[in-house]
């Protein structure tokens, strides 16, 4: 986020756009309530009614998938209604002429069509940005999940470059990230092209640099960009993979085409899960390597606007469990680096040496609850609320300008078709985080929702279908079949279904397509053409459903079962 | 007067929160962990619903075997006599009551459930091998000093704990308001009367 979460509050419009934070995250959706208490205006752009669309100004409900037609009409509006702030584009922005010539097809009457927004409605959204004082834009996944994903976040960026709402307080361009710490991921290198603090693994001075600290030469430090996870199917198949460290994820069910992905976990020669509770991917592994939980442990998270924080271990590990730090460790010792830390202060301290935008925030300035943005170059720098506040080199370019870019709209990768007629989008569900590893095991929140999860329909599909609330139904793609339960709701579009991806039993990954965007090789999670079938006993679906799940539970307890007993002797022993 | 929660569709984020705390709460203190709050989800409208305490509690009218009544300033259920005829759950205008058991098979999320008929199929007919079903509703969690649970973790204090207090404001402020109202529209009407020249 270019924005601190704080300044959502004060500023005076926000455009919100492809992200539902009351489900990803109702901290973010507090501030919106305050901030529509203060007068902020609000526009929400997505196809279904999310919380943030009730207690919008206006909500562009638009066809799934069309992002790319409706942000360029909104620029070419502002454009040529002549609303954009020409001294910021004059001083700070380049490519002018050929993002004009793209824009300039996309006249608010000719996407009506394509968008499924009056161009009316377009325009006076493009109005309502570009005149309010201050305005935020905030994406989620529905940005990003898609083939022209990158696309989509250029053109945002370049909407907010033009307006002159970037570098000032209360404005900003914020991808609100997904996960808890998926914003720390990427800070501390989980990226295939750069390591810790963005640098290019690519760039000589940076290998040298880390290879002097590590006292190793400068050859054993990568200068190749590596794999994405999207690249492990077809990289496994051509062989050129051979083994996998998963740490802390199931890639089963948050990857797209389970089957698939089974497929290449048995393929591997090795593979090694590193995880806090047995999930259907750590099956898979020749080896598992118990972690420890937040619970247990002391580490520096970062918020989804780049803020750093401590937090601090609540409860001693759990039987043999280490940190992950203490695994990397001893397993680069034993593969012939020795590799020791006393604790996690002295690896944050290397990180600070090595990662000049982390520099000025030590453990003692992050002690209890404080919060610390990078980048923080000093110990006095108090940290950046906001980005691009130096006004001579404004943005991270080669000429320190903003490359204002879109490009023509694509459709999806798998339109839908007569055989598959409905659209399948992937979204959250509030209750449960991420492939439910965790949520999973916690009582009150499987009490709330439990498997197979749930199919949205409109209630004119429904009828359509002869579905009912309540019901189960298979819904199917061309590479599997799953359960769900129906949710008949009128918050969801007519023509799309959505399902969340919790669910080992109603997986909806199972139907999704390996369909990835070429820069970012994000797959397209947001569209795959699915067909629903209803179930006629209805009695036998919640049989084969309680049978199915009881089968899988059975077999992650049976997999994870040998590594029980020494513990349970150990116990009574000591008792 | 009876005490009870009510919540603010304009400040609800539909969250579930609540029903997590609520949960919680009320398996700590022993009693059934199904949540006793629905979070209603419409086109426009975000909102909890729970029971009301009614004074004249219908669903205390109608228990057959009499676990339903006045207890301090809400309707309690005994839940450990309640033989799970329903009845209350059926007689209930705001469809407060959810008839629930506790499965005997374990933790969820490793448990494997005994046979069952669903309760998707009919509410009337959920069965599992060995396990009671109670009525279960909103007890304004008489038990925790620290009052509602719900209302404590909302994120957005879309919750609202109603107490005699909070009522009799609440009266006192609409009885104000609508004299306000009034005696603007008859004010407005005046003008207006005098403007156009009292033609009626």
């Amino acid at each position: 986020m270019s924005n601190s979460v704080e300044e959502i509050d004060d500023t005076d419009l926000i455009l919100n756009f492809g992200y539902n934070a009351a489900v990803s995250h109702p901290l973010v959706a507090k501030h919106y309530v305050r901030a529509r208490k203060r007068g902020t205006k609000v526009i929400t752009v997505d196809p279904r009614i999310i919380e943030a669309a009730r207690i919008s100004d206006m909500h562009l409900q638009m066809k799934n998938g069309t992002n790319i037609p409706l942000v360029n009409a909104m620029i070419y509006t502002i454009i040529t209604e002549e609303l954009y702030d020409k001294e910021f584009v004059d001083k700070h922005c380049e490519n002018w002429d050929a993002f004009w010539n793209t824009v300039k097809n996309y006249t608010p009457e000719s996407v009506e069509d394509i968008v499924g927004v009056s161009a009316k409605d377009i325009r006076a959204a493009a109005r309502m940005y570009a005149e309010a004082p201050t305005a935020t834009i905030n994406w989620g996944m529905g940005v990003t999940h898609w083939k022209q994903g990158v696309a989509v976040v250029r053109a945002l960026a370049s909407l907010a470059a033009i307006t002159g709402n970037l570098g000032r307080p209360n404005v900003g361009v914020n991808p609100v990230r997904g996960q808890n710490n998926v914003q720390g991921s990427c800070d501390i290198g989980c990226l295939p092209n750069v390591y810790p603090g963005y640098q290019s693994v690519t760039d000589h001075e940076v290998r040298a640099k880390f290879a002097k600290y590590w006292g190793v030469p400068e050859e054993h430090i990568s200068d190749k960009v590596g794999f994405a996870i999207t690249d492990l199917g077809h990289k496994v198949e051509e062989g050129v993979i051979k083994a996998f460290w998963c740490m802390g994820e199931d890639p089963i069910h948050s990857e797209p085409d389970s089957n698939a992905m089974r497929k290449t976990l048995e393929d591997l020669e090795f593979m090694v899960s590193q995880d806090i509770f047995m999930t259907e991917t750590a099956t898979y592994a020749d080896v598992v390597l118990p972690a420890t939980s937040w619970a247990e442990h002391e580490c520096v998270f970062s918020s989804c606007d780049r803020g750093f924080q401590r937090s601090y271990a609540a409860l001693p590990p759990f039987y043999e469990s280490l940190d992950d730090w203490e695994i990397i460790s001893r397993v680069a010792t034993a593969m012939g680096y020795p590799m020791h830390y006393e604790n996690t202060k002295e690896i944050w301290d290397e990180l600070r040496d090595l990662c000049p935008i982390y520099y000025g925030v030590t453990y003692e300035r992050m002690a209890d609850t404080a919060l610390i943005h990078w980048p923080c170059y000093s110990e006095d720098d108090p940290g950046a609320k906001y980005l691009y506040a130096d006004d001579v080199k404004k943005f991270e370019t080669k000429s320190g300008k903003a490359i204002l870019y879109t490009e023509d709209y694509e459709g999806p990768f798998e339109p839908v078709n007569d055989e598959y007629p409905l659209i399948l989008s992937t979204v959250r569900e509030v209750g449960h985080y991420s492939s439910r590893t965790m949520t999973g095991n916690c009582q009150a929140l499987a009490t709330l929702a439990d498997e197979p999860g749930y199919v949205t329909v409109n209630p004119a599909d429904a009828e359509k279908y002869g579905i009912k609330d309540e019901e189960l139904v298979y819904v199917k793609s061309r590479r599997g079949k799953v359960f769900a339960r129906v949710r008949v709701e009128d918050r969801t579009n007519k023509g799309c279904v959505y399902m969340t991806y919790q669910w080992w039993i109603g997986s909806c990954n199972v139907l999704t397509g390996h369909f990835i965007a070429p820069i970012s090789k994000t797959p397209e999670f947001k569209y795959a053409a699915v067909e629903l079938e209803p179930i006629a006993d209805q009695v036998q679906a919640e049989r084969d459903l309680q049978r199915d799940y009881a089968e899988l539970k059975k077999y992650l307890s049976d997999t994870a079962a040998p590594q029980d007993h020494p513990y349970e002797v150990e116990e009574e022993v000591n008792a | 007067m009876n005490h009870y929660i009510v919540g603010h569709n304009e400040r609800c984020i539909g969250c579930n929160t609540c029903q997590a705390a609520c949960s919680n709460a009320h398996k700590a203190f022993g009693l059934q962990s199904h949540p006793r709050i629905s979070v209603i989800k419409t086109s426009d409208i975000s909102v909890i619903s729970a029971c009301h305490q009614c004074e004249g509690a219908p669903c205390a009218e109608v228990c057959p075997v009499q676990v339903i009544h006045h207890f301090g300033n809400f309707i309690y259920v005994d839940e450990k006599n309640c033989i799970g005829c329903k009845l209350c759950a059926y007689i209930c205008p705001f469809g407060a009551i959810h008839p629930d058991g506790t499965s005997i098979s374990g933790v969820a999320g490793i448990s494997v459930d005994t046979p069952t008929y669903s309760k998707t199929i009919s509410p009337t007919l959920d069965w599992e091998i060995g396990v009671h079903t109670v009525a279960v509703k909103c007890d304004v969690c008489f038990f925790d000093p620290q009052g509602p649970n719900c209302v404590r973790v909302c994120p957005t204090d879309a919750i609202e704990f109603v107490t005699e207090e909070d009522a009799d404001d609440l009266s006192k402020e609409l009885r104000v308001q609508a004299a306000e109202v009034l005696t603007q529209v008859l004010h407005e009407d005046a003008s207006s009367t005098s403007q156009t020249g009292g033609e009626e």
